[in-house]
């Protein structure tokens, strides 16, 4: 036993030394050695799980049972798996726990450890003594993190700063972390950047535009200690400091302006966007805006604001094409919201356990569907006309009116209010007309007729009773095909003016009818009617048809469909089985033969679904021309009608009369009228999260192997087991999941936060994969930075804005980025970061650049997404061939030249600006994006009209802003474009090429249609004019052209 | 950590026979991080490649494998009739409902070439090449809606966001071509297909491996054409410009990056020059033309299977076609199987089979795989959709024909088999993901070792599905 457990200290002394620190490891040893003191040996004492019983799962069971693999499902790392439920451990009975019955059995291939010897005795003993003992295990929650847990589930805490040699360097504790690993890797940091690359730097970091010229003298010209803070703090204020920090942000929520799929139709949420915006520079501290985002619906008073937040989840893709089974639409959005929740929020690939239990990271795939569970307890909505066939797919919709428009709703709401109440009031016109409708009703209902003299005959074997109510029930043979001939006699001398069809019920009916196929359905192709005298009853004259009515029917089998002469049409009752309907045909003319009629009335069943016979009907027919009519009005209306005389007359009677009341009409216009007025109102609307109504726990089904055509077992929700449970007591809701992603518990959120605010400054994370810190991902290049991030970030509050004030105050971040042949060559990729990295900036900030220094862009903030430039063709995807179909409108005027954050963004036909600089389509949750460079990409920058129109801009500027001579124009638009002053070589270059280009200008011709082209983005005709003739302005252009596509104005230095 | 890895092969060159290992190609360069360092899949071939580059014919919409190559006699003896019980119990149907009829073929097929392979009379031109091709008759995949199924069918996944199989192969083998993309997508037919440009994305690989759409309308690729007024002089001036002042740059701050975007600017401009002129097939003889049945200036499938065998001649790694129009629902009379099939069919029959010809004769074929058919089948049922009385049929997942040539692969085979009425795969049953698998090793590539790390897994492009079919391998 001593032997055992010495050689397991030498593999947690190993795995210490590999894991975090070698403290660690020792404190581990050290409660092994009170183990061996208090442990086995003494026999009478409780046990303790942590040192009696755990080392022995661990050294015997969980390489099968553990987090890596989960043999027969059974796990034994995580007290709330280990399966007390089903058996395996009856505390007090180890004779009835199978845990404690395999471990002793007799025949080896029973026995566990499987293919292995048995446990020693005194182990056995000492887990037979546990169970005994109550098998007492700590909750999940007491689960004191291992040596031998992953990193990223230790909840980090304030690491010491490091020592380190050259501590003038420092300006924050961060260059601490980075200085040290510098000097053990034998490295110095570079010089600090100089002030017009920081400038620009630090601009397009926190705002995502570049500096103005004044803002880059200013910042030159002071000298004082503190003038880089003033910087910062002045962009931190920025209200495009919001516009910037949304887009990374926005990539992880997968905003879009579309559904995507096949019809990609258009959808409205872009007021989470400018939620996102407005929290950024609103500063809304990390927590909460993880809380309103996940669950803000469920906060108590929930605002408007709160409930657009909702719309991260609501960003999913929702696919409507035809033959789509809603629910297994709502599963796969129900398993992008888990994997993207765990993405953003822990930085883990939950998403790899919806098949099977996660292979390298210690997530089953039970945690999987416990973490859906707190998501499948939402609202669904049936959205547009095609959406899930009816049946409910989306997410719900939030009006959102703006001031004006909630004053305007609200008064004509207090129109419509007083118009309702008008309506409802009773009157005595209204009353008197009332009478004289109800009493001309009840004159119709009473003009219908049953036939009670029927005999039925089949063309196919089918045989009819009556019922005592006179229908006719068909029995016997059921053909794929029939046709009834129904032969009814009429007393009645006076004019008959139509026939009436009752399906109904019966019990002896498949589904109680009224039909006879399988499903109680029935569909009539043809139906046809012959009248002769009673007196003559051969004398058949055909009788013509029309005014079909019907109760019931969809758009492709209604009452009319019975007098087309095509069989594979006519009239059903759709999915209403069981219930009573009718049909009814009027006569073109009376039938009226002196001492009555007979009628054959045909009943053609023809179609292609077989055995669809009527199974249960009733024939009446009408002595009032009119009489059709009644049969139009709703059933409930119809019922009181068809009752004997003197009942009270229910609501609904009274209710379907005002709404036709002829004194009402009036009022019904007016009503209609402000209903108008409130649709042309156009109140925008957002999509959100709303919790289904109900207290129950959220639950949802497990799975087998991830599919949804595999429905389990119910579970509930719950966090997973690896991470701390949720606070006892609690609802294991969304706004619990919330709380708990933002707890101090959590070992994940804070780093995977900062991680990823780390990656937007320097290009890469400290941890690369910042969408992965399991096992799989990359190590931290510097692990104790990062705690001390996260526990800063955590301890000041979640305070987004400070901890990037943070990282852009620190010597680190200053730093040049000119690349020594030392550094390239000792470290590439630049993780130890002695110097700053370098890099050609994002889509989005790329067209920001532009748009800046052109002296178009649009500081208008927000708002439904817009059109630039783009070129014809690019929208022309599935369903857009229609006319209706949603078109690239460009737009003029200050909306051609917003913010890349606003372009429109259709998810099956991106904007190609974003396609082509690797900007995501915001299908799934985009964590990284990797940066190419393409030839595709040259093309995009030197030959798109958009970028065109902004050189036109840029242009103009150089010439109004710049000076009288080419020198200083050409020198002011560098500038401009690259934040640095002009060299004399570069102007040198520059000049040439004017000088070229404009010479071909006059030469060959062009300047006309260039200008023309770019018109759009011209300052106006006095900017124009002021750079010189037309040659003058089109070889200006082209300078303005290759500024916008320098490698120093795309990359951030 | 993988990525890392990757970037640390940044001077390791693949190993690939053919490829002119001093050129940068363009996908090489394409398939750069920013950092300029590579962030290819592969360092070198896992087999022998047979095939170096592929033609995909993609016909959206599911064309009937009922009417084309899969005559079925019981079929035509239950015409009409109401469909047995066992073929619809607990089946999923887009359209169809209740007990719906079967529809024999209103076409005629008859034996043809060498093989004896059955066509039917609606591809005339394609039974003369039949001895060059091998069928796969027992195809079968796992969507039957169209977006899914299109995007299942390039990516191997029903939902959106997974490379598709152009990406995987230019992020496995690069590219042979200095000037043009190595993934081409060509679009011709009602519109583009339903699964829409995912159908040639790459996924969650770097945005260079995404097909380049080449355009019949406007630029052939996106803001290939200069500026109006901005000669080709014009523009290689200001490159110059460009590059000179990069240079500039590059000497400051040291930044290798910066040589990267240098050549891309270069590329660019190659490609203005090397795109179009490769898109003019109007200097093409007219042998050619008669061949093809091909017209300059229109948007057809048979220009695009005319500039298919351009591409790959000029070292295009994969060039996919899609022809839009092959739901034949039998909801309308473009949409059945009498008037809306035939012209179908006359739109692709004489451009596929002269691609297969003339790639054959210029001795391409070899190192060519072409690959043709749909997202799925259809059902031996007519649909009869609302009472309809055309003939149409509905998505069938559960069979369907699909043919490949060259590249390795076996002519004038045919592989697997339906049931007696076409509508189940019986014999040798073959999955996308298998189609999938054997493609990749015609061209050289182990199908389970072609992997990029993505959120914590390695993934592929038969996901953990996928087997050779050796039979098709010659």
């Amino acid at each position: 036993m001593l032997k055992t457990d010495g050689k397991r200290d030498v593999s947690v002394w190993q795995n210490g030394a590999r894991g975090r620190s070698a403290r660690g490891a020792l404190m581990v040893v050290g409660t092994l050695a009170g183990l061996l003191l208090a442990g086995p040996g003494h026999a009478a004492g409780p046990l303790d799980f942590k040192t009696a019983i755990e080392p022995i799962f661990e050294a015997r069971c969980w390489s099968c049972h553990g987090a890596d693999a989960q043999r027969g499902g059974m796990r034994l790392d995580v007290r709330s798996q280990a399966l007390y439920d089903d058996g395996v451990i009856v505390p007090g009975k180890p004779e009835a726990s199978s845990l404690f019955r395999l471990l002793v059995a007799e025949d080896p291939l029973d026995r566990m450890p499987r293919e292995a010897p048995a446990l020693p005795a005194d182990e056995i003993e000492r887990i037979k003594r546990w169970i005994e003992q109550g098998a007492p295990w700590p909750t999940d929650a007491a689960r004191t993190p291992s040596a031998k847990m992953h990193w990223a589930y230790v909840p980090p805490t304030l690491p010491p700063l490091p020592k380190v040699r050259r501590a003038g360097w420092i300006q924050t504790p961060i260059d601490a972390f980075v200085l040290a690993r510098l000097e053990q890797a034998h490295l110095s940091p570079s010089r600090p950047a100089d002030r017009e690359t920081l400038i620009r730097r630090v601009t397009l970091d926190l705002i995502g535009l570049p500096p103005s010229l004044a803002e880059i003298d200013a910042f030159l010209k002071d000298r004082t200690a503190n003038a880089f803070e003033r910087v910062v703090d002045r962009l931190l204020a920025s209200p495009h400091y919001g516009e910037r920090w949304a887009r990374p942000w926005l990539d992880l929520a997968r905003y879009a302006d579309s559904n995507g799929y096949e019809k990609d139709r258009l959808r409205s949420i872009w007021m989470y966007r400018d939620w996102v915006v407005a929290s950024m520079n609103a500063n809304l501290p990390f927590d909460q805006f993880t809380i309103e985002q996940i669950a803000g619906d469920l906060l108590p008073g929930a605002t408007v604001q709160q409930q657009i937040a909702t719309g991260f989840h609501a960003n999913t893709l929702l696919n409507e094409e035809g033959g789509v089974d809603p629910l297994e639409a709502r599963f796969e959005v129900m398993v992008d919201r888990v994997s993207t929740t765990a993405a953003v929020w822990l930085g883990s690939t939950l998403g790899c356990a919806q098949c099977h239990n996660h292979k390298f990271d210690p997530f089953s795939a039970r945690d999987f569907f416990r973490f859906m569970a707190f998501f499948d307890n939402t609202q669904t909505i049936t959205t547009g006309d095609f959406a899930g066939n009816g049946r409910p797919m989306g997410d719900p919709k939030l009006l959102v009116p703006n001031e004006a428009q909630a004053r305007e709703l609200a008064r004509l709401e207090r129109q419509m209010e007083d118009v309702r109440t008008r309506l409802r009031q009773d009157t005595p016109q209204l009353t008197a007309e009332r009478q004289r409708w109800m009493q001309t009703t009840k004159d119709w209902a009473s003009a219908w007729h049953v036939l009670e003299q029927v005999e039925g005959r089949s063309s196919r074997g089918t045989r009819f009773t009556k019922r005592a109510d006179h229908a006719l029930l068909a029995t016997g043979n059921v053909a794929q095909t029939d046709r009834y001939q129904i032969t009814a006699t009429s007393l009645w001398d006076g004019p008959v003016h139509g026939l009436k069809l009752e399906v109904l019920p019966d019990p002896s009916l498949p589904q109680h009818g009224p039909g006879r196929a399988p499903n109680g359905s029935f569909m009539i192709s043809r139906l046809r009617v012959f009248a002769a005298p009673r007196k003559q009853p051969q004398a058949w004259q055909p009788v013509p048809l029309d005014e079909p009515v019907d109760s019931v029917g969809n758009k492709t089998s209604l009452a009319r469909d019975m007098l087309d002469d095509d069989p594979q049409t006519g009239w059903s009752i759709g999915t209403d089985m069981g219930k009573a309907n009718l049909a009814a045909v009027r006569f073109v003319a009376p039938v009226s033969h002196a001492g009555g009629s007979v009628f054959r009335i045909e009943i053609e069943q023809e179609s292609i679904h077989p055995e669809h016979l009527l199974g249960c009907f009733r024939l009446s027919i009408s002595t009032k021309r009119e009489a059709i009519d009644f049969l139009k009005l709703a059933a409930p209306v119809r019922a009181y009608f068809d009752q004997q005389p003197g009942q009270p007359v229910p609501p609904v009677v009274v209710e379907h009369h005002r709404e036709m009341a002829t004194t009402l009409r009036p009022l019904r216009e007016r009503l209609a009228a402000l209903e108008k007025e409130v649709d042309s109102l156009n109140v925008p609307s957002t999509l959100v999260i709303r919790e289904s109504p109900g207290t129950a726990t959220p639950r949802t089904r497990f799975r087998e192997k991830g599919a949804y055509t595999s429905p389990g077992d119910w579970v509930e929700a719950a966090t997973p087991a690896i991470l701390p449970p949720l606070p006892s007591g609690v609802r294991a809701d969304r706004l619990a999941l919330a709380r708990w992603l933002v707890s101090r518990q959590n070992p994940l959120t804070a780093r995977v936060a900062v991680n990823r605010a780390w990656e937007t400054f320097f290009g890469r994370g400290l941890v690369e994969t910042a969408e992965d810190f399991g096992t799989q991902g990359a190590a931290p290049s510097h692990p104790e930075l990062l705690d001390w991030l996260a526990v800063t970030f955590m301890d000041g509050g979640w305070d987004q804005k400070a901890m990037h004030k943070l990282i852009v105050m620190s010597a680190t971040y200053q730093q040049s980025s000119v690349a020594t042949p030392t550094l390239l060559k000792k470290d590439p990729a630049n993780v130890l970061l002695a110097r700053s990295p370098r890099f050609r900036v994002e889509a989005e900030m790329l067209r920001d650049i532009s748009l800046a220094v052109s002296g178009h862009l649009s500081i208008k903030r927000g708002g439904p997404s817009v059109f630039p430039p783009q070129p014809d063709g690019v929208w022309e995807i599935p369903y857009n061939d229609n006319p209706d179909a949603p078109r690239w409108a460009t737009a003029a005027g200050p909306d051609r030249f917003r913010r890349g954050l606003y372009t429109f963004l259709r998810r099956s036909a991106t904007y190609p600006l974003l396609t082509t600089f690797d900007g995501s389509s915001r299908q799934t949750c985009t964590v990284r994006r990797i940066r190419t460079n393409t030839p595709l990409q040259a093309l995009n920058l030197l030959n798109d009209k958009a970028f065109l129109e902004l050189a036109r801009g840029l242009s103009e500027r150089m010439a109004a802003e710049g000076g009288p001579s080419l020198t200083q124009r050409l020198a002011h638009g560098f500038r401009l474009a690259t934040g640095h002053h002009a060299r004399p070589r570069e102007l040198r270059e520059l000049l040439r090429l004017y000088h070229a280009e404009r010479a071909r200008f006059v030469t060959v011709g062009g300047a006309q249609a260039l200008l023309l082209d770019t018109q759009a983005g011209s300052h106006g005709p006095t900017s124009a004019a002021a750079v010189g003739s037309i040659e003058d302005q089109a070889a200006l252009l082209l300078i303005a052209n290759v500024l916008l596509n320098l490698d120093a104005t795309l990359s951030k230095e | 950590m993988d990525h890392q890895r990757r970037m640390q092969r940044l001077t390791r060159r693949h190993l690939l026979a053919g490829t002119g290992l001093g050129a940068l190609a363009l996908t090489d360069l394409m398939s750069r991080d920013a950092h300029g360092k590579s962030v290819r899949g592969l360092e070198g071939l896992h087999f022998a490649a047979k095939a170096k580059s592929v033609i995909f014919l993609f016909m959206a919409g599911a064309p009937s494998q009922l009417d084309l190559f899969d005559p079925k006699p019981t079929l035509q003896l239950w015409n009409g009739k109401p469909c047995p019980e066992e073929l619809i119990r607990g089946e999923r149907f887009a359209f169809i409902s209740g007990r719906p009829r079967l529809l024999g073929s209103p076409y005629k097929f008859a034996r043809h070439q060498q093989s004896g392979r059955a066509v039917s009379e609606l591809l005339p031109h394609f039974a003369k090449v039949v001895d060059d091709v091998a069928m796969i008759k027992s195809m079968h995949t796992t969507q039957f809606n169209h977006a899914p199924a299109q995007i299942f069918m390039n990516t191997g996944h029903q939902i959106v966001g997974r490379p598709s199989m152009g990406s995987w192969l230019t992020y496995g083998l690069g590219s042979e071509n200095q000037d043009l993309p190595s993934f081409v997508v060509m679009l011709s037919g009602d519109a583009a297909p339903d699964g829409g440009k995912s159908c040639w994305g790459s996924g969650y690989l770097p945005t260079s491996y995404q097909g380049v759409e080449f355009r019949s309308k406007g630029d052939p690729v996106l803001f290939l054409s200069n500026p109006n007024g901005v000669t080709p002089e014009a523009r290689r001036n200001t490159i110059d410009t460009i590059k000179t002042l990069n240079g500039y740059r590059k000497l400051d701050v040291r930044d290798p990056e910066i040589d990267t975007r240098i050549s891309a600017y270069e590329m660019a401009y190659r490609m203005q020059t090397s795109v179009p002129d490769l898109m003019d097939i109007s200097k093409e003889p007219a042998s050619t033309h008669a061949m093809y049945g091909t017209n300059p200036g229109q948007t057809s499938f048979a220009n695009n299977c005319l500039l298919a065998r351009k591409l790959v001649e000029s070292g295009v790694r994969f060039v996919q076609l899609f022809h839009r129009g092959w739901d034949h629902h039998g909801n309308s009379e473009k949409g059945d199987l009498v008037h809306g099939l035939p012209a179908r069919c006359k739109e692709v029959d004489q451009a596929m089979s002269a691609l297969v010809t003339d790639l054959k004769q210029r001795g391409l074929l070899e190192t060519t795989l072409v690959v043709w058919g749909g997202e799925f089948g259809r059902t031996p049922m007519n649909e009869e959709r609302g009472g309809s009385k055309l003939l149409g049929r509905d998505h069938n997942p559960k069979a369907f024909t699909m043919w490949v040539a060259g590249g390795g692969v076996k002519p004038g085979i045919e592989i697997g088999e339906t049931d007696e009425f076409g509508y189940r795969a019986v014999r040798d049953p073959v999955h996308v993901h298998d189609l999938h698998a054997t493609a990749l090793h015609l061209l050289g590539v182990d199908h389970t070792k072609l992997v990029f790390k993505f959120q914590g897994r390695n993934f592929r492009l038969t996901d953990v599905h996928g087997k050779v079919v050796q039979a098709l391998v010659a």
